[in-house]
C-alpha cells in the first residue's frame, strides 16, 4: 500500500494521475461539443476571435481532436504527442480568454456545456493549472504507456 | 716300335756282327767258336730272357742268375738307383754274397755313385768296366768282387754291376770282359725298356685315374647342370605364376588361374583349392579335373569348411602362420580333407582366413615332398595375390561406402548451406525488426511530426465524418457566404435611408446592442429573431428599406438577418457596410449604455 502511494508521489506517478485526469477532462469536455456543434460554433464565434469562415469547422474539428487527444492521454499512447496538441489547445483558450477578459466580454467559457458561468481570471487561473499539469504529463509521464506495454514484448527478442 | 725295343734290336744286330765276323774267322778255332757261340748263346738267351720281362727286379735278377750260370761266376749283385725318380730306394739284387757284404754293399751305395759316376753321364754313353782284384779293397764293395761296370742309365739313373770270381776262382779274361760288357749293355737296354713300360704303365695308370676323376667330375657337372635345369625351370614357373597373379584383382580369379598354373607346373592329373574366411557361406573354391563342377559344389559347403579347418588343426605345431604355406604328404592330415588327394598345401593368409590345395596324383616328376620348397615358394606367391586381391575387394567396398557417404555428405552440406542461408535470412530479418522495434521503443518517448499530423487528420476526419452522418451536424461552410450577399449600403447612405423611414436593424446579440447601437436600431438577435419579427417587421411595407449591421470578426449575424428577411418578402434589404465601425467611422451617432 505504502509502496502504491509511494510509487504514486513519485514524478512518474504524479505525472499518470494528471495524464489520466486531463484525458478523461478532455474526453468528457469533447462528448458535448461533438453532439450540440451549433453552439460550440456559437461559443467560437461569441469569442469574436475566429474568422467566420473557419468557425464552422473549427466547431467540427477541434472536439474531435480534443477526443481523440483525451483517449491518447488515457490510454497512454503517444502521450507526448497528443499533450502537446492538448498544452497548445490550453494555450490557446487561455490567450482567448485573456483577450476577451481584456475585452471584457462575459461570454461563457464553453468549453463544457454552452450555458455557464462567465469568463473569469479563476478561468484562466484553470487554464494555466491544467497547462502546467500537461507540462508535467510531458516532462515526467513513464507508467502505463500503450505504445511502451506494446512493444515490451519484444523486449524479450533484445529489442 | 719303342726306341728301347729298337736299341735292342740294334744291340742284337751287333751281336750278329760279331757273330758274322766270329764265323768269318772260324775258321781259327772250333773251340773258339762253340765258345763264342755259346757266349752269343748266353747273349742271345740273357737278351730274349731279359725282353720278356718288365720288372727291374726281375730283370736284374734274371740277369744274375743267366750271366753268372753260364760263366760260372760265384758272386755277383746289380744296384740300381735313380736318385731322380725313387732318391732313397736302392734296388739290389745279389747272389752269392753273405749277409755283412750286401749289407755294407747296401749302405755304401751313395758313396760308390759318387765316386764311379759323374754327374751328367747318361745312357749314351758306354759302361765302364773294371776288373781285378783291387776292387775290394774299398771298404763298400764286396773284398770277393772282380769285375764291376758302371752302367748309366739316365742322368741320376745308374747302375753298377759286380761279379765275383768264376768258380775256378779266375778273374774274367777279355772274351768273358767282353761278353759281360755286352750283356751289361743289354741289361742296361733291358732295365731302361723296363723303366719306360713302367713309366709307361704309371703314366697310363695315372691318365686311367685322371680318366676316373674326370668322368666323375663330368658327373657331377651332368648331375649340376640337371639341378641347373630343374632350378630354372621351377623359377620360370615361379616368375610365371607370379605374372599371371599379378594383374588379377578378383579373389576367385587369382584362385583359378593359381590353381591351373600349379597343376601344369607339377604335373598333376587334377586339384582342387579351397579359401575359407570367417563367414561359413563365403568359402572360395576352384577345382580342375575331372568332376570339376561336384567337386566345386562340395567344397563351397559348410561341411567343407569344418574338414579343412579341422585337417589345419590336425597339423598341430606345423599349422602354418599367417602368410605361409606348408606341403603336406602324410595320410594323417589328409584324411581331414573334405575330398582326397595326394598331396595338400595347407596355407593361412591370416588368422581367420585358411585353405587347402589338394593336389591329384602326379603325371611326371617324382614324389611330391621333393618339390616342397618349391611348392612352397608358389604358394607364397598365391598366398600374396589372394591377400592382395582380398584387399583391393575391401577397398573397393570401402571406396564404394565412402562414395555413397560423400553423397550423403555433399547432399548434407547442401542442406545446411540453404538452411544456414535461411538462418541468416531470418537473422537478418530478425535483426531488421529489432531495430525497427527499438526504433519505435526510441520513438516512442519522443514527439514526432507525424503525431500531429495523424492527430489532426484522424480528428479531421472522424469530425466531418460525423458531421456529414449526425442529424444535428451543421454546414462547413456557412450558408450565409453561399448565399447571394444583399446589397452594401454605406453609413451615409443608410442614414440617409433612415431618414428616409428606412428601419436599421441590429442583428447582434443583446448584450452587444445593449452596450452600444445604432440610435434607432431595433435588435435582431438571431435566438429571438421571430419574436422580434413579429414585434416589429411583419406589420411593415415589405418595400421599406431595410438596413441591418451587426457583424463580428466571427460572425455575420447582418448577412443571416438580411437573407432571412429578404426571404421573409422584404425587398430593399441593405446591409450596413463595414457595420457600426463604419458608421462610427463615419461620424454618426452611436448609443451607449443599456
Amino acid at each position: 500500500m505504502t509502496m502504491h502511494l509511494r510509487a504514486l508521489l513519485s514524478p512518474a506517478g504524479l505525472a499518470l494521475v494528471c495524464r489520466l485526469y486531463l484525458g478523461g477532462l478532455f474526453v468528457y469536455a469533447a462528448m458535448y461539443k461533438i453532439n450540440y456543434a451549433a453552439e460550440f460554433a456559437a461559443t467560437i464565434a461569441s469569442y469574436r476571435l475566429v474568422p467566420y469562415a473557419m468557425v464552422n469547422g473549427l466547431a467540427v474539428v477541434l472536439p474531435w481532436v480534443e477526443l481523440v487527444c483525451g483517449l491518447l492521454l488515457v490510454v497512454g499512447f503517444r502521450v507526448r504527442a497528443a499533450i502537446s496538441t492538448i498544452g497548445l489547445l490550453l494555450v490557446v483558450f487561455t490567450l482567448a480568454i485573456v483577450v476577451n477578459l481584456m475585452r471584457g466580454a462575459g461570454i461563457s467559457c464553453g468549453c463544457f456545456h454552452t450555458v455557464e458561468d462567465p469568463i473569469s481570471w479563476w478561468t484562466v487561473a484553470r487554464d494555466l493549472i491544467w497547462l502546467a499539469m500537461a507540462a508535467l504529463v510531458f516532462r515526467y509521464d513513464a507508467l502505463f504507456q500503450l505504445d511502451r506495454a506494446l512493444l515490451r514484448g519484444l523486449k524479450e527478442v533484445g529489442a | 716300335m719303342t726306341d728301347e725295343k729298337r736299341a735292342a734290336r740294334t744291340a742284337t744286330e751287333t751281336c750278329q756282327d760279331d757273330l758274322a765276323r766270329a764265323l768269318a774267322g772260324a775258321e781259327r778255332t772250333n773251340a773258339l767258336l762253340d765258345r763264342q757261340v755259346f757266349r752269343l748263346r748266353t747273349l742271345y738267351e740273357v737278351t730274349s730272357e731279359l725282353a720278356g720281362l718288365d720288372d727291374s727286379r726281375a730283370i736284374c735278377e734274371a740277369f744274375l742268375l743267366l750271366v753268372m750260370g753260364p760263366l760260372g761266376l760265384v758272386s755277383g749283385f746289380v744296384l740300381h738307383t735313380d736318385r731322380d725318380a725313387h732318391p732313397d730306394e736302392v734296388d739290389m739284387t745279389q747272389r752269392g754274397l753273405e749277409e755283412a757284404e750286401s749289407r755294407r754293399l747296401r749302405d755304401g751305395v751313395a758313396t760308390l755313385f759318387d765316386k764311379l759316376f759323374h754327374p751328367g753321364s747318361d745312357r749314351a754313353q758306354r759302361p765302364i768296366l773294371l776288373s781285378g782284384a783291387h776292387l775290394g779293397r774299398g771298404s763298400e764293395l764286396p773284398p770277393s768282387i772282380r769285375t764291376l761296370a758302371a752302367v748309366p742309365i739316365g742322368r741320376a739313373d745308374h747302375l753298377l754291376v759286380g761279379f765275383g770270381p768264376n768258380l775256378a776262382g779266375e778273374e774274367p779274361g777279355p772274351d768273358e770282359l767282353d761278353l759281360i760288357q755286352s750283356l751289361v749293355v743289354n741289361l742296361r737296354t733291358s732295365l731302361a725298356t723296363a723303366r719306360a713300360a713302367e713309366t709307361v704303365a704309371r703314366l697310363n695308370a695315372d691318365l686311367a685315374r685322371k680318366n676316373e676323376s674326370l668322368n666323375r667330375s663330368l658327373d657331377r657337372v651332368l648331375a649340376a647342370q640337371a639341378e641347373l635345369d630343374r632350378r630354372a625351370f621351377q623359377l620360370r614357373s615361379l616368375y610365371e605364376v607370379a605374372s599371371d597373379l599379378s594383374g588379377l584383382t578378383l579373389p576367385g580369379d587369382v584362385a583359378d588361374v593359381f590353381l591351373l598354373d600349379l597343376l601344369g607346373v607339377v604335373s598333376a592329373a587334377d586339384g582342387y583349392l579351397a579359401v575359407c574366411g570367417a563367414d561359413p557361406g563365403a568359402t572360395l573354391a576352384a577345382a580342375r579335373g575331372a568332376n570339376a563342377d561336384a567337386a566345386v559344389a562340395a567344397l563351397v559347403a559348410p561341411e567343407a569348411r569344418e574338414a579343412v579347418l579341422a585337417a589345419h588343426v590336425s597339423l598341430k605345431d606345423r599349422l602354418p602362420h599367417a602368410m605361409q604355406a606348408v606341403l603336406v604328404t602324410e595320410p594323417g592330415p589328409l584324411s581331414h580333407l573334405p575330398r582326397p588327394a595326394e598331396a595338400a598345401l595347407f596355407f593361412a593368409v591370416d588368422r581367420d582366413c585358411r585353405g587347402v590345395v589338394g593336389l591329384g596324383p602326379r603325371l611326371a616328376g617324382g614324389p611330391y615332398g621333393d618339390d616342397a620348397s618349391f611348392l612352397g615358394s608358389l604358394a607364397t606367391s598365391f598366398l600374396s595375390a589372394l591377400a592382395r586381391a582380398r584387399q583391393y575387394e575391401t577397398i573397393t567396398r570401402l571406396n564404394r561406402e565412402l562414395t555413397e557417404r560423400n553423397a550423403e555428405l555433399t547432399r548434407t552440406i547442401a542442406d545446411l548451406t540453404s538452411a544456414r542461408q535461411e538462418i541468416d535470412l531470418l537473422t537478418a530479418a530478425k535483426e531488421r525488426i529489432l531495430s525497427l522495434v527499438r526504433g519505435e521503443l526510441l520513438q516512442a518517448g519522443k514527439v514526432r511530426l507525424v503525431d500531429f499530423v495523424l492527430i489532426l487528420a484522424f480528428g479531421t476526419a472522424l469530425g466531418l465524418l460525423y458531421n456529414l452522418a449526425s442529424p444535428s451536424g451543421i454546414p462547413l461552410v456557412p450558408p450565409a457566404l453561399l448565399a447571394p450577399a444583399p446589397a452594401a449600403v454605406s453609413a451615409p447612405e443608410a442614414a440617409t435611408l433612415l431618414a428616409g423611414g428606412g428601419l436599421i436593424i441590429d442583428a447582434r446579440p443583446a448584450e452587444f446592442h445593449q452596450a452600444e447601437r445604432i440610435p434607432g436600431s431595433i435588435n435582431m438577435p438571431s435566438a429571438i429573431f421571430d419574436f422580434v419579427y413579429g414585434m416589429h417587421l411583419s406589420t411593415r411595407d415589405p418595400e421599406l428599406p431595410v438596413i441591418v449591421y451587426g457583424r463580428t470578426v466571427s460572425s455575420r449575424h447582418d448577412l443571416e438577418a438580411a437573407q432571412k428577411l429578404e426571404r421573409l418578402g422584404h425587398v430593399s434589404v441593405r446591409v450596413l457596410e463595414d457595420g457600426l465601425d463604419g458608421w462610427r467611422a463615419a461620424g454618426m451617432p452611436v448609443e451607449t449604455g443599456p
